[in-house]
C-alpha cells in the first residue's frame, strides 16, 4: 500500500497519524460498543417497563373485561395519563373486539381489532399488546403505545460520543506531539547530520545525542561511523595524494587501463601527450600515437598478452605532442580481480630515446670498429709481404746491384707502415682529445706546396694530373704546420684514391673574407648525396670501387675534419654524384694582418754540423737499441748502446754523451729512474735526455718531464724528427 | 361453532343496548356466572384435589343453565374443569360451589343462604337481602350485579377487590340476621 506523500517523508507526521488513528479506532470501538449497550439496555428496559404497565393495565381491568364494564375499562385507561411516554392505549374483549380507548393528546388511533401479543417497534413507537387472563380464561386484550426515544436518545449519545472523542483525539494530538519529541528529536538530528554529510561531504558532522535508548545507541553508533568513515576518508585521501603524488613526479609515463581504455595516467604522461587533466582523455586512442612501422607489431603483441595476461614489454616509438616520434620501452603488468578476472593493466613507458639512439650509434661504431680492425690488418700485412721477401732475399743473396732497389722497396713500404701507425695514433689522439697544437703563423701556399710534395709518389704512380692554383700574395693563417699538411695530403691521398687512373686533380687556394679557402677537386668516383654526412665519419669507407680504395683505413677524411675543426675551420664535400667527381673544402680563418713581416721564424735550435757527436740509445729491446744505433751511426754520430738501466749509468759516466736516448720500459731500473739518477751527476745536467717510449699521452709527458727528460719521442721515432733535435746530418 | 357464537354476541353486543331485551340475557348472565369462577376464591378444602370440577348449580333458570352449559364445555377454569347442575325445586345442591337461583325460584334464596363455600347468585330485586352474595340487576339495559363482599367473607368466600369496581352496588357489612 502506498502511504501518502507526507507520511513517506516525516517520522513525526507517521507517529502522529498512528497515534491518532489508533486513538480513533479504539474510541470509535468503545463508541459503537457503548452505544449498542445502552441502546439495547434502553430498549429492553422500556420494553419491560410497558410491558409491565400493559401487564398492571391488564390485571386491573380484568374485572371490567370479564363484566364487560366499560366505564371501569376507561377509568383505568385514564390512570396512563400519569405515563407521559404511553401515546395511546387500548383494551379488546375476549373476543378481540375494542372494548376500551385511550389517547393521551388526541383521539385513539388504535387497530380496530385486538393483535397477537407482542411488541412491535414502529418508528418512534413500541407497540405492545398483552393478554388479559384469569383464572386461566383470556378475557382479553391490553394495547399499549408507548413513545419509544431511541433515534433522540441515540442522536444525543452520538452528539456526546462525538465530542468526547473529538475532545479525548485533540488531547492525543497534543499528547502524542509532546511525547514524540522524545522519539523524533535524535531521529531528525541523525536524519539532518546524514543530509549534512551526504550534501557536503563533510564528515565532521556528528547527530547531537539527546536519549538513552535505542535512537541513543543508534546515534552513538551513526556517530562512530562517521568518525571511522572520516578517519578513514582522511587516510585515504592522504594514501591516494602520496600515491598521486609519487606518479605524477616520476619522469616516466605511468598509466592504467580497463576495458573502456585508460582509466587513469600520471602527469608525465599528460605532458607527453599534451594533455592538461585526466578529462582530455576522453576519445584518446593511444595505437593512433604510435609510430604507424610501429603499430601493427605493437598492438599484436599488446593482444597477446592481454590474452594469455602475460608480462608485457614491448619498444616503439611514440608520438610526443610536438609530433616527434620518441622510442619508448613499455612494461605493463595485467590487473586481475580477487576472482581472477582480468580488469586490464597497469604500466610504465619511459624514454629509452636515447639510450636507443646511443646504442644504435655504438653498434654502428662498433661495427666500423670491426671493418676498421679488419682493414687495419689487411694494411698492416700488405707491406710486410714484400718487407719478408726483400729480407729472405738480402739473406740469400750477395748481389749488391739489386740491394739498392730492394733497400728503396724496403724504406717504401717501411714508410707506408709508418704513415698507418702514425695514422692510427692520431685518430686515438684526436679522439680522445690530446692533440696540442703548435700554432704559428703560416704560409698556405708553402704548405700546399709541402703537401703536394708529400703526396707525389701516390700521385705519380697513378699518373694523375695536378694542377695547384695560388694566389699572387700569401694566404697567411695560425696553424700547426704539421697538422695542416697532415689534413692537405689527406685530401690529396683521398681523392687519388677514390679517382681512377689518371685523373685530374685540382688544388686551389684563395682568399673569400676573412677566410682562407682551399678545395681539393677531383674527376673521380663521386658519391651519392644521402653518403655525404658519413663521409667524415671515423672508419667509415665508400663501398670500394676501385682497388687502390682498400688501400687506408677510413680514418683520413674524418681526421682531416677534426683538425680543421681544432683551427676553427670548416670542411664541406660536394659531388654531382656517384662517377662524377667531388670537391672537398676546407675554410680556415685568416691570421691578422699586423705580423705580416717575417715568413717562417728561425728555428729555436737550428740543425748544427754536430757530426761525430756522442750519442748513447738505452733500450732493453736490443734490436730496437741496436737499429737505432746503427741508423744514427750511418748518420754520422758515435753511439754506445746499453740494454738495462744500470748500463746505461756506466756507460754515461765512462763515455759522457751529449744525448741520451732512453726507453722507459725496462725491467729493473726504468727509464724514469735512470733520468733521475743521471740528472742527479754532476755532469748529468749538461746531457740531453729523450723519452723513446710506446705512450704519447699527455700525463706520460708529463711524469718524463718530471722525472728531467727533455724531449719526448714516441715509438717507433720519427728518424727525420730525431735527425732534426739532434742536429745531425 | 363456539367462535361463531362469541362472535354473534360481540355483533350483539355492538348492536347497542336495546337489542339486549330478554333474548341475551340469560347468555349475559350465564357467561358472567362462568367468569366469576375466575375471580372469586374458594376455601381450599371445598376445591377439592387438584383436576375436581368446580360445580355451577342452576335452579330456576333452565334457558339460562342451557346457556351455561354451551359456555363450560371443555373449558378449565385454575384448571379445572366446569360441571353444571342442575337443581330442582326444593332440592339442595349437593358438592355445587356456584347455586344460581332464577327469578322464578326466588323463594328458595333463603334456604340456600348460609350454605358456606357456597356462592349463591340470584337475579331479583332485593337478593341481597335474601341471602345472594350476587344478584344480577338490568340498569339501562345492560346486565349488572350487585355485591355482598362482607357476606361472602363471612360464607368463607373471597370476592376480589376488582369484581367490586365493576360492581354496580356493594352492600355494605349487614347485620346479623
Amino acid at each position: 500500500m502506498k502511504l501518502p506523500a507526507v507520511l513517506r517523508r516525516s517520522v513525526r507526521a507517521k507517529i502522529t497519524a498512528l497515534v491518532l488513528t489508533t486513538t480513533l479506532a479504539a474510541l470509535a470501538l468503545t463508541a459503537l460498543a457503548l452505544i449498542y449497550y445502552t441502546m439495547r439496555d434502553y430498549r429492553q428496559t422500556h420494553l419491560a417497563d410497558v410491558r409491565t404497565q400493559a401487564e398492571i393495565l391488564g390485571r386491573a381491568s380484568a374485572a371490567a373485561l370479564a363484566f364487560n364494564d366499560r366505564k371501569e375499562a376507561l377509568q383505568n385507561l385514564g390512570v396512563l395519563r400519569a405515563r407521559a411516554d404511553i401515546e395511546q392505549a387500548a383494551l379488546y374483549d375476549a373476543e378481540g373486539g375494542l372494548f376500551a380507548a385511550y389517547g393521551r393528546n388526541a383521539s385513539p388511533q388504535v387497530p380496530a381489532t385486538a393483535l397477537t401479543p407482542q411488541y412491535r417497534i414502529d418508528g418512534d413507537r413500541l407497540k405492545l399488546s398483552h393478554r388479559v387472563q384469569e383464572g386461566g380464561q383470556v378475557l382479553g386484550t391490553v394495547y399499549v403505545e408507548s413513545i419509544h426515544r431511541l433515534p433522540e436518545r441515540l442522536a444525543a449519545y452520538v452528539l456526546i460520543l462525538a465530542g468526547v472523542m473529538a475532545m479525548a483525539l485533540a488531547a492525543a494530538l497534543v499528547l502524542s506531539v509532546w511525547l514524540q519529541r522524545a522519539v523524533t528529536e535524535p531521529i531528525v538530528s541523525v536524519s539532518q547530520a546524514a543530509h549534512a554529510v551526504i550534501e557536503r561531504q563533510d564528515f565532521s558532522v556528528r547527530a547531537g545525542k539527546t536519549s538513552e535508548d535505542e535512537i541513543g545507541a543508534l546515534t552513538t553508533a551513526f556517530n562512530r561511523m562517521l568518525e571511522e568513515i572520516e578517519r578513514r576518508t582522511k587516510a585515504l585521501v592522504e594514501s591516494e595524494q602520496r600515491f598521486r603524488t609519487i606518479a605524477d613526479s616520476a619522469p616516466v609515463l605511468m598509466w592504467l587501463n580497463d576495458e573502456t581504455g585508460a582509466a587513469f595516467v600520471n602527469r608525465a604522461y599528460l605532458d607527453f601527450i599534451g594533455a592538461t587533466t585526466q578529462a582530455d582523455l576522453r576519445g584518446y586512442d593511444w595505437a593512433k600515437y604510435v609510430h604507424p612501422d610501429d603499430r601493427a607489431g605493437y598492438l599484436d603483441a599488446w593482444r597477446r598478452c592481454a590474452q594469455e595476461g602475460a608480462l608485457f614489454d614491448q619498444e616503439f616509438r611514440f608520438r610526443r605532442h610536438d609530433g616527434t616520434y620518441r622510442w619508448m620501452r613499455s612494461v605493463a603488468v595485467p590487473r586481475v580481480a580477487d576472482e581472477g578476472r582480468a580488469l586490464g593493466y597497469t604500466g610504465c613507458t619511459f624514454d629509452v630515446h636515447d639510450a636507443r639512439m646511443l646504442t644504435d650509434a655504438l653498434h654502428e661504431a662498433d661495427q666500423r670498429k670491426d671493418e676498421f680492425l679488419a682493414t687495419l690488418a689487411h694494411e698492416l700485412r700488405n707491406p710486410l709481404a714484400p718487407i719478408r721477401n726483400a729480407v729472405h732475399l738480402m739473406a740469400l743473396d750477395d748481389d749488391a746491384q739489386r740491394r739498392p732497389a730492394l733497400l728503396e722497396m724496403l724504406e717504401r713500404q717501411v714508410n707506408h707502415m709508418v704513415r698507418l701507425v702514425d695514422d692510427l695514433m692520431d685518430v686515438s689522439r684526436v679522439s680522445r682529445g690530446t692533440i696540442e697544437l703548435q700554432r704559428e703563423r703560416l704560409d698556405l701556399g708553402a704548405l700546399l706546396r709541402t703537401a703536394v710534395e708529400t703526396s707525389k709518389p701516390l700521385l705519380e704512380r697513378a699518373r694523375h694530373r695536378l694542377d695547384l692554383s695560388l694566389p699572387a700574395q700569401p694566404l697567411f693563417v695560425e696553424g700547426d704546420a704539421v697538422r695542416l699538411a697532415q689534413v692537405f695530403a689527406n685530401l690529396l691521398n683521398n681523392a687519388a684514391k677514390y679517382t681512377e687512373d689518371g685523373g685530374h686533380i685540382q688544388i686551389s687556394a684563395r682568399r673569400e673574407g676573412v677566410e682562407a679557402v682551399v678545395s681539393v677537386r677531383d674527376n673521380g668516383i663521386g658519391f651519392a648525396p644521402d653518403q655525404m654526412p658519413r663521409l667524415f665519419e671515423m672508419f667509415s669507407q665508400i663501398e670500394r670501387g676501385t682497388a687502390r680504395a682498400k688501400d687506408g683505413l677510413g680514418i683520413g677524411l674524418a681526421l682531416a675534419k677534426r683538425l680543421v675543426l681544432m683551427h676553427a675551420g670548416t670542411v664541406g664535400a660536394e659531388s654531382e654524384g656517384p662517377g662524377r667527381g667531388s670537391c672537398f673544402t676546407v675554410r680556415l680563418p685568416l691570421a691578422a694582418q699586423a705580423a705580416g713581416d717575417a715568413e717562417a721564424p728561425a728555428r729555436a735550435d737550428a740543425p748544427q754540423d754536430l757530426a761525430q757527436q756522442r750519442l748513447l740509445v738505452v733500450d732493453d729491446n736490443r734490436d730496437a737499441a741496436d737499429s737505432l744505433a746503427l741508423v744514427l751511426e750511418t748518420l754520422g754520430a758515435q753511439v754506445e748502446v746499453a740494454y738495462d738501466g744500470a748500463a746505461a749509468l756506466d756507460a754515461f759516466d765512462r763515455f759522457g754523451p751529449r744525448a741520451v736516448l732512453l726507453d722507459l720500459g725496462m725491467p729493473g731500473m726504468n727509464g724514469l729512474e735512470v733520468a733521475r739518477r743521471l740528472r742527479e751527476r754532476a755532469n748529468g745536467h749538461a746531457a740531453m735526455i729523450v723519452a723513446l717510449t710506446g705512450w704519447g699521452q699527455d700525463e706520460d709527458r708529463a711524469r718524463t718531464r718530471a722525472a728531467g727528460f727533455d724531449h719526448h719521442f714516441v715509438k717507433p721515432v720519427d728518424v727525420t724528427s730525431l735527425q732534426a733535435l739532434l742536429g745531425l746530418g | 361453532m363456539a367462535v361463531f357464537r362469541l362472535l354473534l354476541l360481540c355483533a350483539l353486543f355492538l348492536a347497542g343496548p336495546g337489542a339486549v331485551g330478554q333474548i341475551l340475557e340469560p347468555q349475559v348472565k350465564a357467561a358472567f356466572l362462568f367468569r366469576f369462577l375466575s375471580f372469586v376464591e374458594w376455601p381450599p378444602h371445598s376445591l377439592g384435589a387438584p383436576g375436581t370440577p368446580l360445580v355451577i348449580a342452576v335452579l330456576g333458570a333452565e334457558d339460562l343453565r342451557a346457556e351455561l352449559e354451551k359456555i363450560v364445555a371443555g373449558r378449565l377454569v385454575n384448571e379445572r374443569p366446569v360441571v353444571v347442575e342442575r337443581v330442582a325445586e326444593g332440592e339442595r345442591p349437593g358438592r355445587a360451589h356456584v347455586l344460581f337461583v332464577g327469578r322464578r325460584a326466588n323463594a328458595q334464596l333463603r334456604a340456600m343462604a348460609r350454605t358456606p363455600a357456597l356462592l349463591l347468585v340470584g337475579e331479583s330485586e332485593g337478593a341481597l337481602d335474601q341471602g345472594a352474595l350476587i344478584n344480577f340487576v338490568v340498569r339501562d339495559e345492560r346486565v349488572r350485579f350487585e355485591v355482598a363482599p362482607d357476606e361472602a367473607e363471612r360464607r368463607g368466600l373471597r370476592i376480589g377487590a376488582r369484581v367490586l369496581a365493576v360492581a354496580l352496588q356493594v352492600k355494605p357489612g349487614t347485620a346479623r340476621p
